[in-house]
This record gives C-alpha cells, sequence and structure tokens, in this order.
C-alpha cells in the first residue's frame, strides 16, 4: 500500500485531502440545491391540495418505501465502516462492506422498479398521463404523482451513480490503488453515498408517510 | 478529512439508532396527529440525516469551511420551500376570487387611446 501522490500545489496531504472534501462538499451543495427546485414544487402543490395529497400518500406502496430506508440506512452503515475499515489497514473487510453498499443501492433500484411497474399497471405515469388520471381527474392526484416520479426518479439516478462508482472505488482497493492513507478517496465517495440518504430520508415521509390513511 | 480511524462500533451504533426513528416514524404513521404530522414526520426526518451528517459524514471533525456549507445550503432550503409554501397558503380562497374581466377588442380602436389606425390598414379584428 502506498501513499496518494501529492500534487504539486498542495504544501501537504492534508491541505490535499481538506481541499478534495472541501470540493465534494460544495458538489453536494449544489445538489442540494437543484433538489431544492423539486422539494418547492412539492412543497407549493402540497398546500395547495392537500386532501389530494393524502390520497396520494396513501395510494403509494409504504411497506416498499420502508423496506427501502432501511436499505439506504444499511448502506450508509456498511460504507462510513468501509472507510474505517481502510483506514484500520484492513483491506478485505473495506472492499466487502463497500461491494455490500453496492448490492444495497441494486436493491433499492430493483424495489423502486418494482414500485415505479405497479404503478405503470395502474395507468399512473408521470405528467398525469394514463387511464388512473381519467378515472381520478382531480388536478392535485396529479400534481402529487408529478412530482412523485419526478424526485423519486431524479433520486433514483442518483443511487445508480453511487453504485457504479462504488464498485469503482472497490476495485481500486482490491487493487490496492487505494490504502489507508488514501482512505479519503473512498470517504469522497462515502459522503455522495450519505448525501443520497439523507435526501431518501426526507422524500420517505413526503410520499409515504405524510397524512397516509392506512 | 482526518484519516484517524474510529471505533469500529460508532457507526453501527448510529445506524441503529437512525433505524430505531425509522421505525418511530413508520409506527406514527398509524396514529392520527391532525396539523402536526407533516411537523413530527419531518422533524424526524432531520434528527436522522442530522445523526447521518454530523457522524457518518464526518462533521465533527470538518474544518469550519466545510460545516458552514452544511449549515448554509439547507438554510437555502429552508427559505425557497418556506417561500413557495406561503404563496398558496395565503391565497383567498377560490370561491371568493372574481373572475378576471375578459376585454373584446372593438374593431378599428386602437387599444392605445388617442392612437388610430391609418386609413385601409386595417385594425384589430380587420382583415
Amino acid at each position: 500500500m502506498h501513499a496518494p501522490p501529492l500534487q504539486h500545489h498542495f504544501p501537504d496531504i492534508e491541505q490535499q485531502r481538506h481541499a478534495a472534501k472541501l470540493g465534494t462538499w460544495i458538489f453536494l451543495s449544489s445538489e442540494l440545491l437543484f433538489f431544492n427546485a423539486l422539494f418547492a414544487i412539492y412543497a407549493f402543490y402540497r398546500v395547495k391540495y392537500p386532501e389530494m395529497f393524502q390520497v396520494g400518500v396513501s395510494h403509494n406502496m409504504k411497506w416498499l418505501g420502508t423496506i427501502n430506508t432501511a436499505i439506504l440506512i444499511l448502506g450508509s452503515v456498511c460504507i462510513a465502516s468501509a472507510v474505517n475499515f481502510l483506514r484500520l489497514a484492513r483491506r478485505g473487510p473495506a472492499i466487502f462492506l463497500t461491494l455490500v453498499t453496492c448490492l444495497c443501492g441494486i436493491g433499492y433500484i430493483t424495489i423502486k422498479s418494482i414500485e415505479y411497474g405497479f404503478h405503470f399497471d395502474e395507468g399512473i405515469y408521470p405528467g398525469g398521463a394514463g387511464h388512473f388520471f381519467v378515472e381520478h381527474p382531480e388536478h392535485g392526484l396529479k400534481a402529487f404523482f408529478t412530482t412523485y416520479f419526478l424526485l423519486t426518479g431524479l433520486h433514483m439516478i442518483h443511487v445508480a451513480i453511487a453504485v457504479a462508482i462504488l464498485g469503482w472505488m472497490a476495485w481500486w482497493v482490491h487493487r490496492d490503488r487505494i490504502g489507508p492513507w488514501g482512505a479519503y478517496r473512498l470517504g469522497l465517495v462515502a459522503l455522495y453515498w450519505h448525501f443520497v440518504d439523507t435526501i431518501w430520508l426526507f422524500l420517505w415521509p413526503m410520499f409515504y408517510l405524510m397524512g397516509a390513511r392506512t | 478529512m482526518s484519516e484517524r480511524p474510529v471505533s469500529v462500533w460508532l457507526f453501527p451504533g448510529i445506524g441503529a439508532v437512525v433505524g430505531a426513528l425509522l421505525i418511530l416514524s413508520f409506527v406514527l404513521s398509524y396514529v392520527e396527529m391532525g396539523r402536526w404530522t407533516t411537523w413530527i414526520h419531518l422533524g424526524i426526518a432531520t434528527v436522522q440525516s442530522a445523526l447521518v451528517v454530523w457522524f457518518s459524514m464526518e462533521l465533527f471533525e470538518s474544518r469550519f469551511s466545510v460545516r458552514m456549507l452544511a449549515i448554509i445550503t439547507p438554510l437555502f432550503v429552508l427559505l425557497l420551500v418556506a417561500l413557495t409554501a406561503v404563496d398558496p397558503a395565503t391565497r383567498a380562497p377560490e370561491e371568493v376570487l372574481v373572475p378576471n374581466p375578459t376585454i373584446e377588442p372593438e374593431p378599428n380602436i386602437h387599444p392605445i387611446p388617442g392612437i388610430a389606425y391609418p386609413s385601409g390598414a386595417g385594425g384589430h379584428g380587420q382583415p
């Protein structure tokens, strides 16, 4: 195992680590502001159509959303522990836990896809398209499911990106390109996973719990 | 990001607390809480997120510049969401609103007072 190369414009490795971390946080902040626009749309329509949003929340499959939340939290624990194990120079558990996090992401995407499949079978599509909205023409329901697809779909894309990068990092750790001194690189990807997890911690009550009647 | 390892039980412990809050939030979804529903569920989500951000994202050992980002960005989110929600919340009920009168343009009369269409050029509603 070897230390990551120190770039010439940094006086020491600590400075380099901090710059990488700060850059990642700036990126995550811009991502949060990106999601923010959709959160604002959700807030607008929820206040405008409170009754229809309760109907929409009751229509969603609470159990599947809850299982997905548990999966993302498990992934968060695994990747944080993986970074810690890498710092302890225990490469085996670090690789294993990184791969478990990847599996959590794949599990999440699978469950979410199944859920989307149920919605499509019912005739619920983004933008108020589908026969469900012929039988339920209320504007509030269309707004609910459109924001639902927008927010959860964008979130799922982020999970997929996290899975791809984590798989890549597991390969790097396996190939000894990242060791205890380069654990911060895995830590940067872990930050991205935690961010995705944090977003879902809000999406879950917004679309599955708040106002559910069953 | 320091490279100091912490106890291997820290993150499973945080995960257990976040998981317990998940169960609490799930159970509370079956309880009728009226207008407190939104605040309680979002409050629990905020506590869960704060635990993840502080411990798992290692904010507890980060420098001020990173902490500042982690504080200011959610404040921007709060500001935009709150202002957006206030808009429909403070509108008058639709049954109270008077519909806007529709102004039909009159033929050969320019919409700006004192200006006439050139003769033969045709005005509003003219071929």
